[in-house]
């Protein structure tokens, strides 16, 4: 049971500790300003950054899973720890029309896929066949907008090839390729392709190795059926991916199993993680400054008010509620400086994340930005995380701060306080 | 006779940390009937700020037993002496009594708030001590914009809004002029005499022996006479 009158009462109570802190803050002005603008300018750089990070975390998945993988898939439960061409996904188009129809799902396509030799004339490579529907790959994924030559898959028996795989086996446009490879069964599987259309991604493993022609041949030559291997799936918003997949696995059939991205493309994930720990070593860094300036700050404050806190004392007020006190000069402290900093971060990043940053010029960003098929075009994100995460920080590292020397007034003996010279 | 509001048996608080040590008090007797006032005298470094202090349960006597408003408070843990002072002793120092950043009525009601009373009874008891102390115009002042006599008055009315059961005053008129101090032993007086406030004051000043009931004279820790 609470004693409501207590509780107004120690409400109260806080009211006139707030008021006599928010007060003190104005009796060292420059010190305060100071204090505040350091941890808003701190505030501001860290969260700057975030956002810089999130939108950077967002283009490179948006890309990554765009390219082949996509942010969903479905696959027979053991396809992708062994990807062998029997554990296949029966009745694929159904599957395929029932995806399509969940909430949340963009779109829906079906590969099948094997490892075979291609060969042409007399030069023979391995590579990663994959059958396509063309419609339904167009929608999302990102390989066709690298055609360098001719034309993306136009009929039922053509071959869409990465130049370098191209040129391995010394083929060009019109050129007629011949696949050998084996069937779930283990029987043998062939099928014959012109090369249609060549594809340069500029990431060396896929321009070497991967050769896509349409599902239906492809189910023909391996006796697949209406087998499939994978299901591609793109949501609204990768990001949210991993819950949409538990959802849909819940109501998927037994021999169903969903990936996310994160566990097909575990090196982004790993990317991403590498990324944001090299970050916070900043963010930790930034921290501590601002920590030991808090610190400096209210070790300044304790030793110039020593006689008014061995009054406090001595009139009988407790040394938790004096180190409670500055402890709300503290957060007050942080309160300014947060609307400095995150005032300052919408007003710099809100119009940038409209109309992005260029940063196809910058020196070096160059070459990175191929190989993770980085946008011309940098949009940073502003989200709740972002605008929450570095203030909540700093809080830890300013009451941390203003702690350290504030419980000194524990330790004072208010006699002696009194004494203390001015 | 009266009730008994101190009573100090054979009380002695010595500073062992210096190589020499310094008997600051030295077995020392002291009464204080409810009513009194009484003035602590003696030459510099006499200990009778010492005294006050081991009275008010601001420090702890090393030796003997100290009795107030019939609670044995030697001995007692940090937070219980934090609370005795704040219900039952009320100080006035030479100078920084008040909260800089608080009002008048503010600094006054602070104490009250400590106390845990409400806000109403708050602010009422608080205008109408500074109004007894015929003070009501500094009410919204902060002591930066007082004088240092105004803030004395400020400090007792701080001081007593409490209704403790003895007012103690180290050197409270130290940094004022004659007429200011007068007036200021004036207030004193009227708090004596008309509310029966039992007060404790340690001065140099001769000129408050005239007003106190009683003066005991210490010297190097020891009292040495005692009489009106
Ligand atoms: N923390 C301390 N350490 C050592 N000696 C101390 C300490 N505090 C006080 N003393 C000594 O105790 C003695 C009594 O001091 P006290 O302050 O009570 O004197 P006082 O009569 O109030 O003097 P004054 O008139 O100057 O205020 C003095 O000799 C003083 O030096
Ligand atoms: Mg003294």
């Amino acid at each position: 049971m609470t004693d409501p009158r207590r509780d107004a009462r120690a409400g109260d109570t806080g009211a006139m500790f707030v008021r006599v802190a928010w007060r003190n803050l104005w009796r060292r002005r420059l010190r305060t300003w100071m204090s505040a603008s350091g941890m808003g300018f701190a505030i501001f750089l860290v969260s700057v950054s975030m956002s810089f990070q999130a939108g950077s975390y967002d283009a490179w998945i948006e890309t990554a899973t765009s390219l082949m993988a996509g942010h969903l898939q479905a696959q027979h439960p053991a396809y992708f720890d062994n990807p062998e061409v029997r554990y296949a996904l029966t009745e694929g188009i159904a599957l395929t029309r029932r995806f399509e129809n969940e909430p949340g799902i963009v779109a829906v396509s079906p590969r099948t896929e094997a490892f075979a030799l291609v060969s042409a004339g007399e030069r023979s490579f391995g590579a990663l066949i994959v059958g396509v529907d063309r419609e339904r790959d167009m929608a999302l994924s990102s390989l066709p907008d690298h055609l360098s030559a001719g034309e993306y898959l136009p009929g039922a028996d053509s071959a869409f090839l990465g130049t370098a795989l191209a040129a391995n086996l010394g083929v060009d446009i019109g050129d007629e390729i011949v696949v050998l490879g084996a069937t779930g069964e283990g029987g043998v599987a062939a099928l014959m392709a012109r090369v249609d259309g060549l594809f340069d991604t500029g990431r060396p493993e896929l321009d070497r190795s991967v050769l896509q022609v349409g599902i239906a041949s492809m189910q023909a030559g391996f006796d697949l059926g209406d087998a499939v291997h994978r299901l591609v799936i793109e949501t609204r918003d990768a990001r949210h991916a991993s819950d949409l997949k538990a959802i849909l696995q819940a109501a998927a059939p037994m021999d169903v199993r969903l990936l996310d991205w994160n566990e097909l493309l575990p090196e982004l994930e790993q990317a991403i993680q590498i990324d944001r720990a090299s970050a916070s070593m900043m963010y930790w860094l930034l921290l501590i400054v601002v920590a030991m300036s808090v610190i400096n700050a209210f070790i300044m404050t304790v030793f110039e008010r020593t006689r008014e806190f061995g009054m406090l004392l001595a009139i009988g007020m407790r040394p938790n509620a004096i180190v409670g006190m500055l402890g709300i000069e503290a957060v007050c402290v942080w309160a300014i400086g947060v609307v400095i900093g995150i005032v300052l971060c919408v007003a710099v990043v809100l119009p940038l994340s409209a109309i992005g940053i260029d940063v196809s010029g910058i020196e070096g960003m160059e070459q990175l930005a191929a190989q993770l098929m980085m946008p011309d075009r940098l949009y940073p994100s502003l989200n709740v995380n972002v605008l929450t995460e570095s203030p909540l920080w700093m809080l830890a590292g300013t009451l941390l701060g203003a702690l350290i020397p504030a419980l000194r007034v524990r330790r004072m003996q208010p006699v002696e306080a009194l004494r203390e010279e001015e | 006779m009266a009730e008994e509001v101190v009573t100090c048996r054979r009380v002695s608080r010595t500073y062992a940390e210096e190589a020499v040590p310094v008997h600051a008090l030295c077995r020392v007797d002291f009464e204080l009937a409810a009513g009194e006032w009484v003035s602590l005298a003696g030459p510099s470094g006499s200990g009778k700020s010492t005294l006050l202090h081991v009275i008010g349960g601001l420090d702890q006597p090393t030796e003997g037993s100290i009795v107030v408003d019939g609670v044995e408070i030697t001995g007692l843990a940090a937070a219980d002496l934090s609370d005795l002072r704040l219900h039952k002793i009320g100080f006035v120092f030479q100078a920084y009594n008040l909260i800089p950043v608080l009002s008048a009525l503010e600094n006054v009601e602070f104490i009250l708030q400590l106390q845990g009373v409400g806000r109403a009874e708050r602010r009422q008891r608080s205008l109408e001590t500074l109004d007894s102390l015929g003070i009501p115009e500094l009410a919204d002042r902060r002591p930066g914009e007082m004088s240092g006599g105004q803030q004395q008055r400020v400090a007792i009315a701080r001081a007593i809004v409490t209704n403790p059961v003895l007012l103690l005053a180290d050197e409270p008129s130290a940094n004022l002029d004659t007429a200011t101090t007068e007036e200021l032993l004036d207030v004193l007086r009227n708090l004596n005499r008309s509310r029966g406030v039992t007060i404790v004051t340690a001065t140099h000043d001769p000129m408050v022996m005239g007003y106190t009931s009683r003066q005991v004279n210490l010297r190097d820790g020891r009292v040495v006479t005692t009489g009106s």
